[in-house]
């Protein structure tokens, strides 16, 4: 086994990178096919205007060809993982770090490419791998409908080849290319209905909210690189207790700028905005990247760089209030939003908050442990409501399914059954994945050390009954409606748009969705069920072999299971009274949500619009910007650079125009000009020698 | 054999020069299929050129040096080593394919093809001469091909361009010429080896570097001498464009690390403070305008004026790190520029307008055309894999030790530069598709073969030199290593001289003083070496 671990490694990695070239091959046999001109599938009204044209022999052939080939390289690299995690795990297999070629070298500098394969690369090779390959196949049924599903298929391979360099960098560099790599990839996938404007501004504005975050990153690689010579982990780990003792400030400033970095990938507080909008893609892809791996990097990347943070105690201290403000502020958001792909995004908002307020009190374990966990039953709940979408005929607000006059839980009876695991792992009712994680990182919270960690716990604790609440107001306003609708009960809270009535018109009768998108669930619902039981050892440090370091004295991880039992069970009975109440408020008595909301207009607004931060950064950073470059324009360069040359000319002519002038052509003139120079130039030679 | 590779670089100045003037007699009927004939000769020959020259030697390779004027010392000395060599290879292959995109030129072919293969001989002429009045000589010369293509084949407003360019260009390199001749009368030769090997007092030092420096940075074009580019751009045809952006804005770049860093150190040190600034100043400045353009070949010429930034930064920060990070960029932007600007001629021919907001949903029309154009774009935004990251990576790595403060500003740069890219991608091919689309959509055909001729080449370099910058990196190692020498110790003193540079960390380089000991680190390409390791050793537990 041991001899095959690097080999086995790089093919895990590369695999989905063949499986996305080899598609992309298929483009030179049946070029770009009529169907896949014509406009694609669509999300809100794309029933209407998909595949006007029947799809010819060669175009069903183009397409399976690639979707065969990514789904089954990923699939193969899926088997790869679990082969390499549970190896490291029964000990059949060492951690290796494989070298494959020098990527490039400059002065000191020498990058190369490779993997390295630690307990923590493995867990996120599986998290990634496994999530991915259920997406894949979940995606030949969402996607079925749509002309250019091969392009689609393509890009999700390749971004869960960027993912996976990201996760088995052995360098900086390699991490930051799998890093950006993610990026673009979310940029296609989010962008991909790209004749939808809001598709595109969304897309557009995750690229630019994550490179922000980016820049800060590379002025930390910068800072980092300067300061320890290395950009290499290993090497990095092994200078940072001398570095430390001589620099803590160097290693302050590093750990703040890579954490900002990590801030806009996995969108917290300030840095998030992007993520609710990048909903706009197809709903496999917010399951695969913008809540089960892509937005789980910058948790990573801390945990990668533990030994780093656990010498920048301060740093900890603003990654431990960044990750609770956003738990907090994801979860008021979440009560609100009536698209249910947005509440389950800034579910996933929220809980990358928990994740790093773990790692804010070192509790890294902990962290990688949610993450974990988050990924099977976020991922599931996704895919659950992706099929809800596709059963309900792109119809996304949960208003309109109260209304449909359906009862969703018999038409769906798969989708409600799985909808609820997930919810239930969500909000962390034992024996459910989620209790075991997230209570792991409350308990850590309230041990840290100094108390300093209570206020977190607090924070936590609340945003754990809002969790249960939002969650299952999905599940009740989605599922549990009266068969001959009341309309005093479910009248929505605003009036229905124009669309919206255009949707009526049409009564298609919801269906269950098909196995090839039920099957692929149910791994994942396995996952959300059981994975907190069966890895409750991934909470523990001697479980990650070294790949993590803790700081002694941040005992907060060990010290979390002697925690007064109270303040353990807290978060548990705030989430069963969270169930209980949304049962009441979204599934009994459907008119007191509206109540509330008249009764405090002021709260329920700032929550309806999420805290209106994007309306501040309007003001604040795209309006100046837009003003700064359009007076750059005009008065830098035209009127100012330019306005002064041509000014300079015409100095230059007039000038000329006026020596012409002086050529009187009278001697007189002449010779009293000579006589004049011939003083000063005289009178300036005496003076210079006297 | 032997006659013609000592004679290569004559050759390859002089069979472009005569392919012109073949050209230039040729029937009109024949004129582009002969030009682009004679272009293949010069990108034949650079194939011994790159294969028989020897990265390991300092100094230059390939030399010829004939006595000329004696009267005055002038000789005709030409000679390459690895900071030409690349660019040398660039015009070689970009002049083809600026022919190949320039088969529909109607009006005076024969003129236009010759005006070409002319700027070709020239430019190749810049990088290989080694007498200061043959440099000067081709320098100059190049105006005139340049002038008339912008002037002749350019836009409605192509006289204005092609004066202020021919002017901007000009006035800066009389100031050159003043400070040559200078020289000479000091050294008593026109001999660039020999100026190397002159000390120069610092007081000389500032006033030739100011000189030089204003022809160089009108060329490159730096903050604030570079409102003659866009114009240049906007005017010139698509290929004017492309050799433009490609090859000749490199020029200036070029003199810098040929003169002003080798010659004059502790002048260039001096001023290095204020070239850190107008490169910091054209990053984020020209990316921020490139942004509100509404003429397409605006905004990709100013993202040339902002990437240009990154090169003059990383020239002059001076660590080996950063000069390999500024002739990467240099070289890349060569590559990605020139693919834009073809991409922009393909849409332009089409559709005869460069108004962002006449075009949109060109991905479903021409899908070809925006895969092309996505691969650019990428590669623009400096995505890790494509071959511009390496460069502004290494650019910022480098130039961080140095100027910390202005390579965080400059840093910036990527957000902008992403902000118009994604931007500009959107605009043409994203969204609905405008009413110029909709009325032409039959002359809409994706990219021909012609087309696909001219992208191709640039697309296997954007991943290549994406993965394996050694290629490139491998041929200048040694003038790198030389001009990091020259000037380095005279930047380090300049610093120590001056407490108000801002320096971040200032003890941070004396833990690790990566500049101080920079020792060449080449790893040759292996293949996959395996080392079992446990990544780390807990030093601390929680147990």
């Amino acid at each position: 086994m041991q001899a095959l671990v690097p080999q086995l490694t790089t093919l895990a990695v590369l695999l989905p990178a063949i499986g996305a070239l080899l598609g992309a091959l298929t483009f030179l046999i049946w070029p770009t096919l009529k169907a896949e001109l014509a406009h694609g599938h669509d999300d809100h009204h794309g029933h209407d205007d998909h595949a006007p044209e029947a799809p010819t022999a060669s175009s069903k052939w183009a397409h399976y060809v690639a979707m065969s080939l990514t789904t089954g390289s990923v699939l193969a690299a899926t088997v790869i993982s679990w082969t390499l995690f549970i190896g490291l795990n029964n000990g059949t297999a060492e951690p290796v770090t494989t070298h494959w070629f020098t990527w490039f070298s400059a002065g000191p500098w020498a990058v190369t490419f490779g993997t390295m394969l630690d307990k923590l690369s493995a867990t996120m090779l599986i998290v990634v791998t496994s999530v991915s390959a259920c997406v894949h196949v979940y995606s030949w049924g969402y996607m079925a409908e749509d002309a250019s599903k091969r392009r689609f298929f393509i890009y999700l391979s390749a971004f869960t080849f960027a993912m996976l360099m990201l996760v088995t960098a052995p360098n900086l560099v390699q991490m930051f290319l799998g890093w950006e790599g993610v990026g673009v990839c979310s940029y296609l996938l989010i962008g991909f209905w790209f004749h939808k404007a809001s598709a595109n501004a969304a897309a557009i504005k995750a690229f630019i909210v994550n490179r922000v975050a980016d820049a800060a990153m590379l002025v930390g690689l910068f800072a980092l690189a300067a300061t320890f010579g290395t950009l290499t982990y290993s090497e990095i780990f092994a200078k940072v207790d001398a570095v430390s003792a001589t620099n803590s400030y160097a290693i302050s400033f590093i750990a703040l700028f890579l954490f900002i970095g990590a801030m806009g990938k996995s969108a917290q507080f300030g840095l998030h905005t992007w993520l609710p909008d990048a909903m706009e893609g197809p709903t496999p892809v917010s399951a695969l990247i913008h809540a089960a791996t892509m937005v789980t990097a910058g948790v990573f990347l801390l945990c990668r760089m533990s030994p780093l943070y656990e010498a920048a105690p301060q740093v900890l201290h603003i990654v431990g209030y960044v990750g609770a403000i956003t738990a907090i502020f994801a979860a008021t958001v979440g009560l609100t939003q009536t698209d249910i792909k947005r509440v389950i995004a800034y579910s996933t908002c929220s809980q990358l908050g928990y994740m790093f307020f773990a790692i804010g009190v070192s509790a890294y374990p902990a962290a990688m442990f949610h993450l974990t966990t988050h990924a099977f039953f976020k991922a599931l709940l996704f895919l659950g409501a992706g099929s809800v979408i596709h059963g309900m005929h792109h119809e996304q607000n949960i208003f309109n399914y109260a209304k449909s006059g359906y009862v969703l839980r018999k038409v769906l009876p798969i989708t409600y059954g799985l909808m609820w695991l997930g919810s239930l792992a969500l909000a962390g009712i034992p024996p459910f994945a989620g209790y075991f994680s997230k209570d792991l990182v409350l308990e850590s919270a309230f041990a840290a050390p100094g108390g300093w960690g209570l206020p977190l716990y607090a924070i936590g604790t609340l945003a754990a009954m809002l969790t249960a609440i939002y969650g299952f107001r999905i599940i009740f306003m989605s599922f549990h409606n009266k068969p001959k609708v009341d309309e005093a009960h479910a009248k929505p809270t605003k009036a229905k748009s124009k669309k919206e009535a255009h949707h009526d018109d049409h009564h298609h009768t919801p269906h269950e969705s098909p196995w090839i998108m039920l099957v692929p669930m149910l791994p994942l619902a396995f996952g959300a069920v059981l994975s907190g039981w069966l890895l409750h050892n991934m909470g523990t440090l001697e479980w990650w072999d070294g790949s993590i370091v803790i700081h002694h004295a941040h005992s907060a991880l060990h010290d979390a299971h002697h925690i007064p039992e109270f303040f353990k069970k807290l978060p548990l009975i705030l989430a069963i009274s969270g169930i209980t109440l949304a049962f009441y408020l979204f599934a009994e008595y459907r008119g007191i949500p509206k109540r509330i909301s008249q009764l405090l207009p002021i709260p329920y607004a700032i929550s309806l619009n999420k805290w209106y931060i994007d309306e501040i950064y309007q003001v604040l950073w795209v309006n100046p910007t837009a003003s700064v470059a359009r007076f750059f324009a005009e008065w830098g360069d035209k009127k100012g650079i330019d306005g002064l040359l041509n000014g300079g000319a015409a100095t230059v002519r007039d000038f000329g125009q006026w020596l012409r002038g002086a050529q009187t052509g009278y001697v007189y003139h002449y010779a009293y000009a000579m006589l004049l120079a011939l003083t000063l130039g005289l009178g300036y030679l005496l003076w210079k020698t006297m | 054999m032997s006659l013609l590779t000592s004679n290569m670089l004559s050759l390859l100045i002089f069979l472009p020069l005569v392919s012109a003037f073949i050209t230039y007699i040729t029937p009109a009927r024949y004129t582009k299929q002969v030009a682009l004939g004679l272009s293949l000769i010069p990108l034949a020959l650079c194939v011994p050129l790159f294969l028989q020259f020897n990265s390991a030697l300092a100094g230059l390779q390939f030399t010829e040096s004939h006595t000329w004027l004696p009267a005055f010392n002038i000789r005709y000395t030409l000679g390459i080593d690895g900071l030409a060599l690349p660019l040398i290879g660039l015009t070689a292959l970009l002049t083809p394919l600026c022919l190949i995109a320039s088969w529909h030129v109607q009006k005076n072919p024969q003129g236009f093809f010759a005006a070409f293969l002319a700027l070709e001989a020239f430019v190749i002429g810049v990088f290989s001469a080694q007498d200061f009045i043959l440099f000067y000589l081709f320098w100059e010369a190049m105006l005139i091909p340049m002038f008339l293509l912008i002037g002749l084949w350019g836009g409605e407003n192509r006289v204005y361009a092609a004066l202020k360019f021919f002017l901007y260009t000009f006035v800066g390199s009389v100031l050159m010429l003043i400070a040559g001749l200078w020289l000479y009368n000091v050294t008593g030769s026109f001999s660039l080896e020999v100026w190397q090997n002159t000390v120069l007092p610092l007081g000389a030092q500032k006033w030739l570097f100011l000189a030089f420096f204003a022809a160089f940075a009108v060329k490159v074009p730096m903050f604030p001498f570079h409102t003659w580019l866009p114009d240049a751009h906007v005017q010139a045809p698509t290929a004017g464009s492309v050799i433009l952006a490609g090859v000749l804005l490199k020029m200036g770049a070029y003199g810098f690390l040929r003169f002003c860093l080798p010659m004059f150190p502790e002048g260039s040190a001096y001023f290095a403070p204020m070239v850190f600034t107008l490169s910091a100043i054209a990053v984020v400045y020209a990316a921020f305008i490139a942004y509100v353009q509404t003429d397409i070949k605006k905004m990709i010429a100013y993202s040339s004026v902002s990437h240009m930034g990154f090169v003059t930064l990383a020239a002059f920060s001076g660590t080996v790190t950063g000069l390999h990070g500024s002739l990467l960029v240099m070289l890349n932007h060569g590559i990605v520029s020139a693919g834009l600007f073809l991409g922009v001629g393909v849409i332009y021919e089409r559709l005869h307008t460069r108004q962002l907001a006449n075009f949109g949903a060109l991905a479903k029309i021409m899908p070809a055309y925006a895969f092309v154009m996505m691969i650019l774009t990428l590669a623009a935004v400096a995505l890790p894999g494509t071959n511009s990251f390496v460069g502004e990576f290494l650019a910022l790595l480098g130039s961080w030790p140095t100027a910390p403060i202005y390579t965080a500003i400059a840093t910036t740069g990527v957000v902008f530069g992403a902000l118009y890219m994604l931007h500009l991608y959107r605009g043409i091919f994203y969204g609905d598709a405008s009413e110029t689309v909709l009325h032409h959509t039959a002359e809409l055909k994706d990219l021909t073969c012609r087309e696909w001729l001219t992208f191709l080449p640039l697309l296997a370099l954007i991943p290549l030199l994406g993965v394996m910058p050694s290629l490139a990196q491998n041929l200048w190692q040694q003038p790198v290593q030389a001009i990091s020498a020259e000037y380095l110790p005279a930047l380090k003193a300049q610093i120590a001289h001056q407490p108000g540079i801002p320096q971040i960390m200032p003890e941070t380089e004396q833990l690790s003083t990566p500049i101080v000991t920079e020792t060449l680190a080449l790893e040759t390409i292996s293949g996959t070496i395996v080392s079992a390791t446990v990544p780390v050793t807990p030093t601390t537990s929680a147990h």
